[in-house]
């Protein structure tokens, strides 16, 4: 796949040409996003930044070999999530298992939150649930990836975000009745 | 053809064309069902990005000393299967020991001590203590004070013991330190900015701030050519203030994640660039003119006549009345930058070669210029350690400032004096330089970020912080 219009693309040409101002251009460009992600993944602010720096080393030291294939942001956001899983072995952080086989590919009726919701009441609803759920519409709705590219950085396959998604809005839902005075 | 979800998606991010955006509001609108479901994930997807965003207040700088080993690098396949990797490990391999939570309290009591001490150790001429002495008859180009170390601690119940320092003062290298021992935080959460007070000392004056933005961070200040008004660029749009009492106007521009602005010469129009490279120019009654999509810029915006260059980026754009075009620039990387006259036209690249408009070519000693900015007779550098002053006619050296550790995230020029801020993990320090008396010290020390000091007038200069304040500093 190409990526001509890709923004990020010249700065990692660059990079690859040895320019450190691209690289802290990209940085600054990523860096605040990748870091909520690793502080999220990881819930110890330290070490996310620690991985951070290994996630901007390890970019620098690969642009010379991206070949276009994916978004530069989501490359990063691979290499972020495979530091973050290295991060949490080296630190014996407990992991937060990837089971998709523990659920059906039925979503089930469509999940549909009927209600007006409270802003507070779904953060708390988002925080109860599943951590891959959660990552993934972390993914989507802030990283503002689309559902291949999360697949991408998750290792999945597109339909396992789908179902995802499906279910974090079923559960959704559920949690939400549940909080209604 | 996209799926409903796709769209949703699609919508959602903002990722939509106006024709497909349209569409979709047409389509949700007459179809209640959809209406509801669209509306449940606007609500979830705004969750996901207020929980998410609040993580990161702001970004620690970059170990550029790591990155200066050969490539070997990762394909774009295969992350879920690599073992190993080969890369400098010294961050992580030599992470200590967690650092303990640290109460709320202790960084306001430890704040509060700092200032006690600040107070009470000043000398009988009214100088604080990190005052820098007064020069030597003959000022070194890098007159830096001597040492002087100011520093508090406080204990709690829980044994926590939590330090502040700020030390000021030369060696060597680096010149100047000052550091939260500890990060500030409570179990839970941080430390809000706005409770902890930043330190001023002399050369400066605090003389205003304002918490101008609240939940989200200015990303760039641009002063108009009359003084008055400042432009910040913020998230949600970029917001106008009066310079001299920080009050806002009423005029917002609203440009969606908006990186930086600039005014032409004559102050009548106002550009701004967001962060998916849009550049937008605005009238005297902030009436939007043109939108050009990716137009090549990228960094700081700056007028010089009727060409709009940024400070990064791959292209120039052309202003012809109300329409724009846009041009390549020869070097991606290269820094472009404008006198305020539009007069010169200068590039720098990082390693410290400068191009002008009338052809001369001058090699600057440099390791790696972050920040540039020019008046009509002199160039001003941020190089990593060092402020570099350069004549604009023999392309030689006046002056050399050394900063110490971290990097400079502003810089700005007036006849007299340069203000830099500068950004270290954990310390965030603002520097005055009086160029008359070559005198080079620390006058602000916040635990936010701080970026693009603008001097308005009288020696007085504005400085923002990451977490929205606006601080009016004087240099008298």
């Amino acid at each position: 796949m190409q990526h001509d219009t890709d923004p990020d693309l010249p700065l990692l040409q660059a990079m690859a040409q040895g320019d450190k101002s691209a690289l802290n251009e990209l940085y600054a460009r990523h860096g605040q996003h990748i870091l909520s992600y690793l502080i999220g993944q990881l819930s110890d602010r330290q070490l996310a930044e620690e991985v951070l720096q290994d996630v901007m080393l390890a970019v620098w030291h690969s642009a010379n070999r991206f070949r276009a294939e994916s978004k530069v942001k989501t490359w990063m956001m691979s290499i972020a999530r495979f530091q973050m899983l290295q991060a949490r072995r080296r630190h014996k952080l407990t992991s937060v298992p990837l089971n998709d086989e523990l659920f059906s590919d039925s979503t089930g009726p469509p999940g549909i939150l009927q209600t007006k919701l409270d802003r507070q009441a779904v953060r708390e609803a988002i925080r109860r649930l599943p951590a891959d759920q959660q990552e993934t519409l972390e993914l989507i709705f802030y990283h503002d990836l689309t559902g291949p590219e999360a697949a991408e950085i998750l290792g999945v396959s597109p339909g396992t975000i789908k179902s995802r998604i499906h279910r974090a809005k079923k559960q959704l839902r559920g949690l939400l009745q549940e909080a209604k005075p | 053809m996209k799926s409903w979800q796709e769209l949703l998606n699609d919508y959602l991010n903002g990722t939509l064309s106006a024709t497909d955006r349209a569409d979709f509001e047409r389509y949700i609108a007459e179809n209640p069902e959809r209406r509801a479901e669209f509306e449940s994930w606007q609500a979830v997807r705004e969750a996901v990005v207020e929980e998410a965003g609040s993580r990161v207040n702001h970004l620690p700088p970059l170990q550029l000393d790591r990155f200066d080993v050969s490539r070997n690098g990762y394909s774009e396949k295969g992350f879920q299967t690599m073992t190993s990797i080969t890369l400098d490990r010294r961050t992580t391999s030599q992470r200590t020991a967690p650092r303990p939570s640290l109460t709320l309290a202790a960084a306001i009591l430890a704040v509060i001590a700092v200032i006690a001490l600040l107070i009470f150790n000043q000398r009988p001429d009214d100088q604080p203590p990190v005052a820098a002495p007064q020069p030597e008859e003959t000022a070194s180009p890098t007159a830096i004070p001597p040492t002087q170390t100011v520093m508090a601690s406080a204990t709690y119940t829980d044994d926590q013991k939590a330090t502040i320092s700020a030390e000021f003062g030369p060696t060597s290298t680096p010149t100047v330190h000052a550091r939260w021992t500890q990060q500030p935080s409570i179990p839970g959460g941080t430390v809000t900015p706005s409770q902890i007070e930043p330190l001023v000392s002399a050369p400066a004056t605090l003389i205003d701030r304002q918490q101008v933005l609240v939940g989200e961070v200015p990303k760039h200040v641009a002063l108009s050519p009359d003084g008055q008004t400042l432009a910040v660029s913020a998230q949600s749009g970029v917001y106008l203030y009066n310079a001299a009492d920080l009050s806002q106007q009423p005029h917002v521009l609203p440009v969606s994640d908006a990186l930086s602005a600039a005014f032409n010469p004559d102050g009548t129009r106002i550009a701004t660039l967001d962060f998916q490279a849009n550049l937008q120019l605005w009238d005297q009654e902030y009436n939007s003119l043109v939108i050009l999509g990716q137009s090549g810029l990228w960094g700081d915006l700056y007028f010089e006549d009727e060409r709009i260059v940024s400070t990064l980026g791959t292209g120039i754009v052309i202003v012809d009345g109300n329409s724009l075009r846009t041009e390549p620039r020869e070097a991606t990387t290269t820094y472009l930058v404008s006198s305020p006259d539009g007069t010169i036209n200068l590039a720098v690249r990082g390693d410290g070669t400068i191009l002008t408009s009338d052809g001369k070519r001058y090699e600057i000693p440099a390791t790696f210029i972050r920040q540039i900015v020019v008046d009509n007779a002199r160039l001003l550098l941020a190089d990593d350690g060092q402020i570099i002053l350069v004549s604009l006619e023999t392309g030689q050296v006046i002056e050399t400032v050394d900063y110490g550790s971290g990097y400079v995230t502003g810089l700005a020029m007036s006849e007299t004096h340069a203000a830099f801020t500068v950004n270290a993990r954990s310390l965030h320090t603002l520097w005055v330089w009086n160029m008359e008396s070559n005198q080079a010290n620390p006058a602000m020390v916040y635990d936010i970020p701080l970026l693009d000091p603008v001097f308005t007038a009288n020696d007085r200069f504005i400085v923002a912080s990451d977490d929205g304040w606006l601080f009016t500093l004087s240099t008298d």
